[in-house]
Parts: C-alpha cells; structure tokens; sequence
C-alpha cells in the first residue's frame, strides 16, 4: 500500500471514529461500520467530513453505499485525482 | 378575523401590515384550501416561502404562484381519484412538498408525507414504506422527477408499489382555473406517521379543523406580526416542521424561511446564519440541535452572527434540557441571543403538533424535584444537589386545550403534586388513527372515571401539574426518541431478532436509557439454547449483526447491544415482553447476561 493511502486511512478511520464515537482500534478497514453501530446523525456528519477530505460532493447518504473504511478512502482518492 | 372595524377603509391590504394587528389572521377559515385561497386573494404577490437549500441559489414562492402550483397539482389528482383519496408525499427538502401538499387540500385528498426514499437503497427505502401504504391505501405518490427517476425501476418490482399511481409534480400546470373540492373542518386532512414501522402503523388522522386550530394555538403569546420571520429547517414529515414550520406562517401571514434538516445537521451554523442574514423571529428545533450549535459552531464563525432579531427559540420533540438551554445562551449571548427568547414546549402528533409552550414573554423555569420521591410519583421540591432531578417548565394549557394528570390504572385524576399521565382534550385531538378503531377508542377517547362526557387523548407521557404549568418527567408508553424522532421498540426487536438465527423470536427488549442527558438505544436479546454456549467470537458476531441491522433500518446506533439465556428475558405472565423490567436490571447490573 502507498504511503498516501495509509495516511489517508488513518485520517478516514480517524473521522468515522471521532464522529460515530467508536474507538479506533475496534474499527477493520473491511468491515461494515454499521457493525459497529452508526445512527443517523453521525452517518450525514462523516460524510460532510468526507466531501471536506476528498473536495467532492458526498451524499448525505454516503455511508449506505460506501460502508468500510477502504471504500470511503477509494472515494476520497477518486476525488482527489479529479480536481 | 374580518371585523367591520376594520375592512371599511377600503385599503384592507394596508391593514395587513400592522404589526400585531388581527388582519393578518385567517381565524375565519373552514380548510386548508380556503386559506390558501384568501391568501392568495389578500397578499398575492406576498413572498410566503423562501427555501435556501437549493444550489443554485434561494427560491422563493407568493401566495398567488402557490395557488397555481396546488392547483395545477390538484389537477392532476383529480385522474386518479375522488375527494378522501390518499396520497403519499415523497419529497427531499424544498418547496415542493408544500406545493404538493396544499394541492392535496385543494382537491380534498388526505396527504400522507412520509420521509422520502433514499435512492442510493431504492428497494430498501420502499420496504421502509410497505406498511404505511398498507394502512393508508394511496391512489397515488407524488414526489420530484429526480425522486421518480432514482426509484422508477424500484417500484416496478414492488407489488405494492406498482398499484400506485406514481407522479412527478416537476414544472406541472393547469390548463386553467381549477375549482377547491369543498371540504369542512371535520374533513380529514393529513395522515401522520410517526414511524416508518415494521410492526402495526398508526397513521394519526388530523382533520382540517384540528390544524387550523392547532396553528391558531401556536400563535398564542408568542408575538408573530405580519414582520415576523421564521425560519425552519425541520423535515416537512415531521409534525412541528409541518404545522408550525409550514402552516402556520400561512395562516399568520408572515414569511416562512426553509432551509434543509441536512444541511442544519452537518453545519448547525448555517441555521444560526440563516437567522442572522434573514433577521430570523422565530425558530424551533429539538433539544440536541441547540446542543450541537453549542458545542460544534467555532469562535469564528459564532462572532459572524447576529441573533438580537430572535424572539422565541421553541425547543420541543424531544425532552428539554435546563444545561443545554443555559450552555446555547452562554456560547450566543454576546452575539445578541437572549435567554428569554427560549419557550419549552410539549406536543405530539396525537395532539396535531402542541399542546403546550411557554409564551415569548416569559422566561423558562426549572424546578428541582427529590428523585426518590419522584420515583414515588410524588413531587416534592428541593434544592439542586446529587438526588435532585430538573424539571424544565413547558407552559400553561390555553386556547381550549385541556390538561389534566391522571393515575393510568384508576383512571382519577391524581390529587395536586403528583405524577401521573397526561391526558389531553380539545380541538387538537386527532379524530382518530386511520383504520384502527380500537386504538382511538383506547387512546384517543379515553375517558376520565368519574368525568364527563369529555374524550381525553392518553399521551402516555408523565408529568405534574405546578402553578398551572406543565412539566414531563418521563414516559408510560415504550416510545424511543432520539433526536426529536419517534421509533417503536416492536420495530427494532423485529429487526434485532431477525438479524440473526441465533436471536430467538418474540424474545428481545428494546428500550431507551439515559446518559449524560441523551436518550440512548439498548438491545437484550435471548440466544437460543444451541448458540448460548458459543465463543466469545461468535457472541461478539451475533452483538455486531443485531447492531448492523439497528443501524442500517433505523438509522440509530444501539449502545448496549446484551445477550442472554434462553428464557431469562423478563415477560408478563401473559407473555409479553416487560420491557421496563428488562431495562432496570441492564441498569442494576443484575441481568444475567452472556459473555
């Protein structure tokens, strides 16, 4: 793996966490994050981060579609490759 | 109302703009549709919404270009069926909804908002909706042609959703005038439902009578004039962003600014901004937004604020907390927010929207009440310290609502200082639920032991009554509510136990507890006798299903997801699920949980 991509895992898991109030260390880049319990509130919230992280438009329901750590850091690569 | 006082000056639109004048209420109206209609003949080129969500920048709609909209949408209806049809509303944020929505009463048709379809999970979202279509039988859905495109395929599949009628209300117009389907006040206006509901829904039936009277109420102490401007960023489905922060604008003839429920909660500034730029009057929301404004809105941007212009902060929906009201104030009061400005409220959707609210004049009041005496029902006051709990005041019955505090099994009013349910009458109360006789009887017309022939609505929450005002001090019903939203435990047992074979049926408790002021989720599920013996790896799998499933049909997050033996989950006799049972021995720490 690049050394981009982890960095940028880390700041991905970082903001799921620190928004979905889950620990960091609990967190398996290819699991579903709703395994650990996401509501509402905190799934919009991530993705406003995200749309912020990658300059790209994220719909508020991202995290139904997008729903490990490694699709969102694919997102936020693509969004960052096309500006 | 229209006194000769004041229409013989022959400039009666003049009349409208003074402030705090009567002209500027409908009270006269029998329907929606007749409001819209004097609306439109009054004030036509009035602007009466302003949505600023859109991206292309803030849309705007008169009282005239909104009788043609829900003219052209009545239109429309009118192919598909008669006057009392049912039609749902799937519409994202925006002017559409209202639109549709007054087109609805235009054509006499009973409109059932519902939140709307997440497209990214077409098949999903609609399995969401399978049991209020069920319940309401629709003719048609009305919603955009973005919303039709996304769900076209969706909805062909579906053999529920394929009887409907499914119509984009994008650029629609009428080949001419349309007359108003004539309806009164007992006509029924709009279905309400409070939750997109696996198990039995209840569609709250609220006749025209019962919003109009309910907007009328809302206009009681609370100072809206013709300059009023209120802003509202709640979901049109929801019943305060529907009655207060839609009709009763309309009907009080100020301007009703919308803004999107998402944009709010990602940015909570935007609200506080939209108030500043607009000269905001009044503005409503649940407890955790003014809780998120405290708490996430930076230095920078707070100083960029003016809210001298509020005049009443209603917080309802959810219970309001003293800390959280004094923390906003704190963070925005040297940006000109006043503490006053704050109106507790309470209502629900039985009630058509409130029951009660403080008035704009007052300021908010706590009591501090002994929790062990609470405990006992009893209110005893005291001073704050470690076993004293708040109590936040939320306002005085008025305007010919009724409040009485009842002891739920005799059925007698509970004597001065005490806890009981809280019973409610008046011209508010729903006709009834939609297809669901017994319910109404039960909750909608109960009736006092020893009182008259006056029907009560049973709320199901507790309370007490304190130098005329109320105070909620809990609930008697199973109701969840997390963030102003309403989720029955029945649903999210149903989607706990069917996470996962190992779960067994008609054996999981859900229930709300609190921590730190929130109203959080816990799950305890019996595990059937093969799997009780497993791993802790795979007890932690069946935890993590239970909470996917939570998560991804109710949008919620189960805190204490708990597993224990087969047949220790604590029931009736009966066999049904105590609940409250449940929930004090996961607090005690005296449930037997496995590990």
């Amino acid at each position: 793996m690049s050394r981009d991509r982890e960095e940028l895992r880390r700041e991905v898991t970082e903001i799921v966490s620190r928004v979905g109030e889950i620990s960091q260390e609990s967190i398996q880049p290819g699991e579903s994050l709703h395994r650990y319990g996401i509501d509402s509130l905190a799934g919009v919230n991530i993705a406003y981060e995200l749309s912020m992280l990658s300059g790209r438009d994220a719909p508020p329901t991202l995290l139904t579609e997008l729903d490990t750590i490694d699709k969102l850091v694919d997102f936020v690569i693509d969004g960052r490759g096309s500006r | 109302m229209k006194t000769a006082s004041t229409v013989h000056t022959g400039t009666t639109r003049l009349s409208l703009a003074v402030p705090g004048g009567t002209m500027n209420r409908l009270r006269d109206v029998s329907s929606l549709s007749d409001l819209l209609e004097r609306r439109a003949a009054e004030t036509p080129d009035r602007v009466a919404y302003l949505y600023l969500g859109s991206p292309t920048g803030p849309v705007s709609c008169t009282d005239a270009a909104l009788l043609a909209r829900a003219q052209a949408i009545a239109h429309r209806l009118r192919a598909h069926g008669e006057r009392g049809q049912r039609v749902l509303l799937l519409y994202p944020p925006g002017l559409d909804f209202i639109e549709a929505f007054l087109g609805c009463a235009w054509a006499g048709a009973i409109a059932v908002p519902a939140p709307p379809p997440n497209p990214l999970k077409p098949e999903r979202s609609l399995a969401r909706l399978v049991s209020i279509v069920d319940n309401a039988q629709p003719t048609v859905a009305l919603t955009t042609a973005d919303m039709l495109a996304a769900m076209g395929e969706a909805v062909a599949r579906s053999t529920t959703f394929s009887r409907i009628a499914w119509l984009s209300t994008d650029g629609l117009t009428a080949p001419g005038p349309v007359p108003r389907v004539v309806t009164t006040k007992e006509d029924v206006a709009l279905l309400q439902y409070t939750s997109g509901s696996t198990a039995t829904p209840k569609g709250v039936a609220l006749s025209h009578g019962n919003l109009l009277h309910n907007v009328a109420s809302f206009d009681l102490g609370w100072d809206h004039t013709p300059d009023s401007v209120l802003v509202n960023w709640l979901p049109a489905f929801h019943d305060l962003g529907l009655v207060y922060g839609i009709l009763a604008p309309l009907w009080g003839g100020f301007r009703s600014i919308q803004m999107s429920p998402i944009d709010v909660i990602q940015r909570p500034q935007l609200w506080l901004e939209a108030i500043t730029q607009h000269r905001g009057t009044h503005s409503t929301g649940p407890n955790f937004i003014y809780e998120l404004c405290a708490r996430k809105v930076t230095d920078a941007d707070r100083d960029r604020l003016d809210l001298s212009s509020w005049k009443m902060a209603l917080t309802a929906a959810e219970p309001v907390r003293a800390e959280t009201m004094a923390r906003f104030t704190e963070r925005f009061a040297g940006v000109g927010f006043r503490s006053t400005a704050f109106c507790p409220g309470f209502g629900l959707s039985e009630g058509t929207c409130k029951v009660v609210a403080v008035t704009a004049q007052e300021p908010w009041t706590v009591l501090h009440v002994r929790d062990d005496r609470l405990e006992q029902h009893q209110v005893e006051l005291c001073l704050p310290g470690p076993h004293s709990r708040a109590a936040v005041a939320c306002g005085r019955p008025t305007g010919g609502v009724g409040v009485e505090i009842v002891d739920p099994e005799t059925r007698l009013r509970c004597p001065p200082g005490s806890v009981g349910e809280i019973w409610v009458s008046g011209p508010s109360v729903a006709q009834s639920y939609w297809e669901q006789p017994e319910a109404t009887e039960a909750q909608l017309r109960a009736h006092l032991a020893d009182g008259g022939p006056t029907p009560h609505l049973r709320t199901g929450d507790l309370g007490f009554l304190h130098d005329g005002q109320l105070y909620i001090t809990g609930r008697l019903k199973d109701l969840i509510i997390v963030r102003g939203s309403n989720h029955y435990p029945q649903d999210l047992e149903y989607t706990a136990q069917d996470a996962c074979p190992a779960v067994r049926p008609g054996c999981v408790a859900a229930f709300s507890y609190e921590t730190d002021g929130d109203e959080r989720v816990a799950v305890v599920a019996e595990l059937d006798r093969q799997s009780s013996g497993g791993t802790s790896a795979s007890l932690d799998e069946v935890i993590a299903q239970i909470r996917m499933a939570i998560s991804e049909n109710h949008g919620l997050k189960a805190h204490r997801v708990e597993l224990i033996r087969a047949g220790t989950i604590p029931k009736t006799t009966s066999g049904k699920i105590q609940r409250q049972a449940c929930k004090r021995a996961l607090l005690a720490g005296t449930l037997e949980v496995l590990r």
